[in-house]
C-alpha cells in the first residue's frame, strides 16, 4: 500500500505540474498538498465511503485531477488545454461531478464540513468528512467559528487536515500563529496531531484513528512548491504562472526524484 | 409559547426534513422551546453566525431543510458572504428567519437595527426575500420556503397585524397616490392614507410581503399609480422602494417617492414607533411631503 501510495502521489504531482501552465493555478499551494489529497482519496476509496471538502480550494488542480483519475470528472481529450484546467479556479459543486462542496472564500469549507458532520450525526451515518484547510487559512474568524463548533458538538465524524507549509500569499506565516494554533485547538479540547505531510503513508494511517468524541486535527507539515526546487518555499510561486520550458524542467524533476 | 416558535413547531412537524439553528437567541426570539420540542433538529451554533450558515449549508447540501435564526443584521452583513457563498452560489434551501428587523430593537441603538437587510439579501442571486405582515403570512412564506428549492430570507414580524382589512381588493383600480407598505409600516400607511383621503386625494394602499421577487401585484398597481409612495422600515437605498422603481424602470416610470431610512444611523431610542417616526417621519411630515411631490408632478 505505501508503494502504491507514493507512485500515486508522484502521478498526482507530475500531472499538476502539467496542467498548471499560464497563470492561475496557484501551483505552490497544490503541490503541498498532493500527497494529503493522495491519501485522503485513498483512505475515501479503502473504506467506500467518506466526503473530501477543499476549504483550501485554490489548490483545485490536484483535487479535480484526483476525481478525473477516479472516473468521477471527465476531462474532454478534444480541448487542447484538458477540460480540468479549463474550470473555475476553486471546486465548483455544479460544474464538476465529485464536487461535494464549491469553496474558495477561506474558512467557509470548514464550517460547511461541519453542517455535513452534523448531518451525519443525525441521521446515524459512520461516515467520515474529511476537509484540507491551509495554515493561512487558520487566520480567518471563521474558521475559529466552525473549529469551536466541532468541540461543542464533539465532532468526531470530522477530521480536519491542515496543510502547514508555514506560506501564505504575501510571505511566511507568522511562527507564533503557527506554534499557537495548533495549542490553541488542543485547549479547545480537539485532538490535535501532527503528521509529515509528503509522507502519504503516514497520512493515511493518521487518517484511520478513530477517536471517540473528539474532533480530530491533524497538522501536517509539508513544503510549499514540494517536489520542484525552484518552487519549495518560494512565495512568488503561490499564483506564480509557468511557462513550457519551466513545466518540462519541473516534471523532469519530479519524475527523477526516489 | 411565543408566536415564532409556534410556527417554528408548526412548519417542524408538517416539514420532516427542516431543521433549525440558533445563533444562541433562542431565549430573546422565543425558538428556544424547539429544542425541547425537537431536540434532535435543533442545532446551537452560538454566537458564530459566519459559521452558522456555513453548518445550514452543510445540511442543506445533505439533504435537510435547514432554518436559520439570529438578527437581522447579523445574519445579512455579518454573514453575508456567507449567504451569498456558501448557500446562494451553491443553490442550497436555506431559510433564513431574522428577528429584529427595522427598528425592532428600538433602545438597542444602530448596532442592532436591521435597515440593510433587504437591499442586501435581494442582491444576492436566486435569494428569495420576504418580509410578512402577521403570522398567518409568515406561516405562508416559511412554508413556501421551506417547498422550495431556493433560498430564502424572511423578516420575522412582531405582531398579528396584516392589514388586510386595508388593503382593497381589485386589482384594476388607479390611485392618484398609491402607498406601498411593508409589515412594520402599515399602521402609519393606514394614518397617511386617512389624512390623505381627507384632503381629497384619490389614495390607494398595497401591502408588499415579497421584495424579491417584487410581488406582482404590487408592480402593477404601481405601474398605475399617478404618484408611488413607498413606506419602509429600512434604508431608501436598496429596499422596498429601490425594488418597486427598479419594476417600473421599464414601465415609463411613474414617479416614486421613497419614505425610510435616510443615508444616516439612527440615533434615536424609544418604542419602535416613535423611532420610525423619528427616522421616517410622523404622519403629518410625509402627508405634507407627498403633498408637495404631488403638486409638483406636471
Amino acid at each position: 500500500m505505501s508503494e502504491s501510495l507514493i507512485s500515486q502521489a508522484r502521478r498526482l504531482r507530475m500531472k499538476t505540474i502539467e496542467r498548471s501552465l499560464g497563470p492561475g493555478h496557484h501551483l505552490g499551494a497544490c503541490l503541498s498538498a498532493i500527497e494529503i489529497v493522495t491519501a485522503i482519496f485513498a483512505r475515501i476509496d479503502n473504506d467506500q465511503a467518506g466526503k473530501f471538502i477543499l476549504s483550501k480550494g485554490h489548490a483545485y488542480l490536484p483535487y479535480y485531477l484526483a476525481l478525473v483519475e477516479r472516473g468521477v470528472l471527465r476531462e474532454d481529450p478534444s480541448m487542447p488545454a484538458p477540460l480540468v484546467g479549463d474550470l473555475i479556479g476553486h471546486p465548483c459543486r455544479q460544474l464538476a461531478p465529485g464536487v461535494i462542496v464549491s469553496t474558495g472564500s477561506l474558512g467557509q469549507g470548514l464550517s460547511i464540513a461541519m453542517g455535513l458532520g452534523i448531518a451525519g450525526n443525525m441521521s446515524g451515518s459512520k461516515e467520515k468528512v474529511y476537509v484540507l484547510a491551509g495554515d493561512g487559512e487558520l487566520q480567518s474568524g471563521q474558521s475559529w467559528e466552525a473549529l469551536g463548533f466541532a468541540a461543542r458538538h464533539s465532532l468526531s465524524n470530522v477530521c480536519v487536515v491542515v496543510d502547514a507549509n508555514s506560506f501564505q500569499a504575501d510571505g511566511p506565516t507568522p511562527p507564533a500563529l503557527d506554534s499557537g494554533h495548533p495549542r490553541a485547538l488542543a485547549s479547545l479540547g480537539l485532538r490535535v496531531e501532527f503528521c509529515d505531510g509528503h509522507d502519504a503513508s503516514a497520512l493515511y494511517a493518521a487518517l484511520d484513528e478513530f477517536h471517540m468524541e473528539k474532533c480530530q486535527v491533524i497538522f501536517a507539515r509539508t513544503t510549499k512548491g514540494k517536489g520542484v526546487s525552484f518552487m519549495e518555499n518560494s512565495p512568488e510561486w503561490f499564483t506564480g504562472a509557468l511557462s513550457e520550458y519551466e513545466m518540462k524542467a519541473a516534471v523532469a524533476e519530479v519524475q527523477g526524484a526516489r | 409559547m411565543k408566536p415564532f416558535a409556534l410556527e417554528l413547531e408548526f412548519a417542524l412537524n408538517r416539514h420532516s426534513r427542516a431543521v433549525y439553528l440558533e445563533c444562541d437567541l433562542g431565549r430573546s426570539s422565543g425558538s428556544a422551546a424547539i429544542e425541547e420540542l425537537f431536540p434532535s433538529r435543533y442545532v446551537s451554533c452560538g454566537i458564530a453566525e459566519q459559521n452558522a450558515m456555513g453548518v445550514a449549508a452543510g445540511l442543506a447540501i445533505a439533504g435537510w431543510r435547514p432554518i436559520v435564526h439570529t438578527f437581522a443584521v447579523f445574519a445579512t452583513l455579518r454573514a453575508a458572504e456567507q449567504v451569498r457563498s456558501a448557500i446562494a452560489y451553491q443553490d442550497l434551501p436555506v431559510v433564513i428567519c431574522a428577528t429584529k428587523g427595522g427598528f425592532e430593537a428600538s433602545r438597542s441603538g444602530p448596532t442592532h437595527h436591521g435597515l440593510e437587510d433587504l437591499g442586501v439579501m435581494r442582491m444576492i442571486p436566486g435569494m428569495r426575500v420576504a418580509a410578512p405582515a402577521g403570522w398567518v403570512a409568515f406561516r405562508d412564506c416559511l412554508n413556501a420556503a421551506l417547498s422550495t428549492e431556493q433560498p430564502t430570507y424572511l423578516r420575522v414580524p412582531t405582531s398579528d397585524f396584516d392589514g388586510e382589512s386595508v388593503t382593497e381588493e381589485g386589482t384594476r383600480l388607479s390611485y392618484e397616490v398609491l402607498l406601498i407598505v411593508m409589515a412594520s409600516t402599515i399602521e402609519l400607511g393606514i394614518k397617511v392614507r386617512r389624512m390623505l383621503a381627507q384632503d381629497g386625494v384619490k389614495v390607494g394602499i398595497r401591502v408588499a410581503t415579497y421584495i424579491k421577487p417584487i410581488d406582482p401585484l404590487v408592480a402593477s398597481s404601481a405601474a398605475r399609480a399617478r404618484l408611488n409612495v413607498v413606506i419602509e422600515e429600512h434604508s431608501i437605498i436598496g429596499g422596498l422602494g429601490s425594488a418597486v422603481l427598479e419594476s417600473l424602470a421599464e414601465h415609463g416610470c411613474p414617479p416614486l417617492l421613497r419614505i425610510g431610512v435616510k443615508d444616516e444611523f439612527t440615533l434615536h431610542v424609544g418604542t419602535r414607533q416613535e423611532v420610525i417616526h423619528a427616522a421616517l417621519g410622523s404622519p403629518i411630515d410625509i402627508v405634507a411631503r407627498v403633498l408637495s411631490t404631488l403638486s409638483s408632478i406636471p
